[in-house]
Order: structure tokens, then C-alpha cells, then sequence
């Protein structure tokens, strides 16, 4: 049957990489980045995993040894923004007006927003949404994903592209998992099991209501990890 | 959701290839990788409404899946992984590295000849 089909359609191999140009673009990011003695972390996750609790807590501690500011990513306000700068950091918001992400163009726009000097220490926030911004990198040495006990326990299994391709989870909110039936360490295990190098990091309000954030697995805490 | 600049992308791309021949452009076939964010319906649905706004009108999109491929770190084999623990099945090292399935790819295209 194919063979008249042949004639009259030419079959041209292609193999162009749709996302080839968002993918350059942060590595060119990444690069200038480097360049300028500026390392970015980039924080991504479902709204209200915790993503802009944690970098409060991070922040002023990171400070104290390294030069922070901050990039809000949301379709909407500049709350989160005005968190971190209460925070004590320089922080820029991104209102992405709906879009699902952040890409490279926008953190690039933002970064020259934020005033001299520039950090050495670069937070991303991206918008709310674990499935999107894993699909769109911004210029990160690394990726974190930050999840709430109170998602669910499968939450890993179910978004695998969060856990593979990132460098680190946050297991938030762990002090709610006894009220919506979760284990923690569960979760932990399910993200070592689908990617063995990845870091895991517990986080949840202690009795003094402070952040507290440790290694769920043994390794450094988060701040020197984030310094790196 | 960022389906509708997948699409506007992988209708550029073959503006692009097609270079004058667009509206003899069939069909196109693009891999969508398993761990690519992308929802394929919604993908074809911004596709059909774009291509209205370029020379592609005559284009049809055909989506296949593209599996994931780890490479093993440790024996430097590549293969699919199955389940989770990815496991090497020539070393049973759970240590990798995605090669493959996350991105989208315009793998080819049907032009109809001319006369």
C-alpha cells in the first residue's frame, strides 16, 4: 500500500527538540550566572506546599553567610515578595499573568531588577505547580521540590517528573501528617527509591513556632547544601 | 498548562523546515517523552487552533509516546526502566541518568510532492 503513498508524500526526518530554545536559553542563564559569582537555587511545588514559609526561614540564616536575594514566581500579587523582603532580603516578584511557569527570560529580566550588589546566593520561587516548571529550567545549579505531608503520601509516585528530575525534596509540614494519615518517612523512602541520589529534607513548625528543617537522610543539613 | 507555546513552537519549527512548501506540510509526527509535563489532548487541541494562523492548515499532528531511557552510572549500559527501583539489568545498580523521555520532539514530516 505504501509504496504510491510514497510517491506522493516526501518523509522528512526532523528530530528538532520543542523545548530546545527554553532549555538553551537557561544554560546561557546558568552560565552568566556562573560568570558573576551567582549561584541559583530553584524551589518548585504545589501552591501552598509551604515553598515561600521555607525561604523565610532560609533566608535570614543564609545571610548570614552568603550575599541572598529572592525571585517570586505567581499568576497574581506581590505578597510573596513582600514576605521576603520582611524577611530581609532584596526580592523581586514575577506575575506571570497565568502562565504555568517561570522560564529563563522572565528570572533573567527580574535579576537585573534587583538592586547592586547582586547575590551570591539566587532563590527561585516558581509558580505555584509541580507539574509545569520541572519541564522549564531557569538558569539552577539545582532544583528542589518541595511537598507537603498533607498532599498525600503517593505524591512522589504520582509526579515522578518532580523527583527525577530534581536534586533535592522537601518533605513539608511533616507536624500534620498524623492528622491526615501520612508517614512522613514513607514518603522519604518512595523519593530514594525512584532517585537514590536525590537529597531528602524534612521541614515542620516546632513547639516554639519555628521552621525546623532536617536531612531526612543523613546527609548535610539544607543551608550548606544550599550554599553548596 | 503551557501546551498552546508547545504547540506554537512545534508549528515554527516546521514553518521553519518547510520553507515555502508549509502548506504542502501532512502529517507531522512529534514524541512526547514520559516525564515531559504534557497533556497530549490539550497539546492536539492547541495545535488544531493554532495552525489556522499559519501556512500548516493542511497539517494533521500525530503524537507518539517516547519511553523513558536511563544510563546506568555505574556500567555505563543504557536501558528502559520498568519500574521504580530503576534497576541496571546488566549490573542491578539503581544508580542513573535520564537520557531520554523528557523532552517533546518534532520527529518528522510528511510533505506532499509537487507537480
Amino acid at each position: 500500500m505504501c509504496k504510491a503513498h510514497h510517491h506522493v508524500v516526501e518523509e522528512i526526518d526532523l528530530d528538532c527538540v520543542v523545548q530546545e530554545e527554553d532549555i538553551k536559553h537557561s544554560e546561557q542563564l546558568k552560565a552568566s550566572f556562573r560568570a558573576a559569582g551567582v549561584r541559583a537555587v530553584g524551589l518548585l511545588g504545589s501552591p501552598g506546599s509551604g515553598k515561600t514559609t521555607l525561604l523565610e526561614t532560609l533566608v535570614p540564616r543564609l545571610m548570614k553567610k552568603r550575599r541572598v536575594a529572592v525571585i517570586e514566581g505567581d499568576l497574581a500579587t506581590d505578597n510573596d515578595a513582600r514576605r521576603i523582603q520582611a524577611a530581609g532580603a532584596p526580592a523581586v516578584e514575577l506575575n506571570t499573568d497565568g502562565a504555568c511557569h517561570l522560564d529563563a527570560s522572565m528570572v533573567e529580566k527580574a535579576f537585573a531588577q534587583l538592586p547592586e550588589p547582586k547575590p551570591e546566593l539566587l532563590l527561585i520561587e516558581n509558580v505555584g505547580n509541580l507539574v509545569c516548571p520541572v519541564d522549564f529550567p531557569v538558569g539552577e545549579e539545582l532544583r528542589l521540590a518541595v511537598i507537603s505531608a498533607a498532599e498525600g503520601e503517593d505524591k512522589p509516585l504520582k509526579y515522578p517528573a518532580a523527583v527525577l528530575r530534581t536534586e533535592g525534596v522537601i518533605i513539608s509540614k511533616t507536624d500534620l501528617a498524623p492528622y491526615v494519615h501520612v508517614d512522613p518517612h514513607k514518603m522519604a523512602a518512595y523519593v530514594k527509591t525512584m532517585n537514590p541520589r536525590s537529597r531528602v529534607f524534612f521541614s515542620h513548625f516546632d513547639a516554639t513556632g519555628q521552621l525546623a528543617i532536617e536531612a531526612a537522610d543523613g546527609g548535610s543539613n539544607l543551608e550548606d547544601w544550599l550554599i553548596g | 498548562m503551557h501546551e498552546a507555546s508547545l504547540a506554537a513552537n512545534v508549528l515554527k519549527i516546521v514553518s521553519r523546515a518547510a520553507a515555502g512548501k508549509e502548506s504542502r506540510v501532512r502529517q507531522i509526527t512529534v514524541s512526547v517523552g514520559q516525564l515531559a509535563g504534557v497533556m497530549p489532548d490539550a497539546l492536539l487541541f492547541a495545535f488544531e487552533a493554532l495552525k489556522k494562523q499559519t501556512l500548516l492548515t493542511s497539517a494533521t499532528l500525530k503524537l507518539e509516546k517516547e519511553p523513558v531511557t536511563a544510563c546506568c552510572e555505574d556500567c555505563g549500559h543504557e536501558y528502559q526502566p520498568q519500574a521504580f527501583p530503576y534497576t541496571c539489568p546488566i549490573c542491578q545498580s539503581h544508580v542513573f541518568r535520564i537520557t531520554n523521555g523528557e523532552a517533546v520532539t518534532v520527529k518528522r514530516m510528511e510533505i506532499k510532492k509537487g507537480d
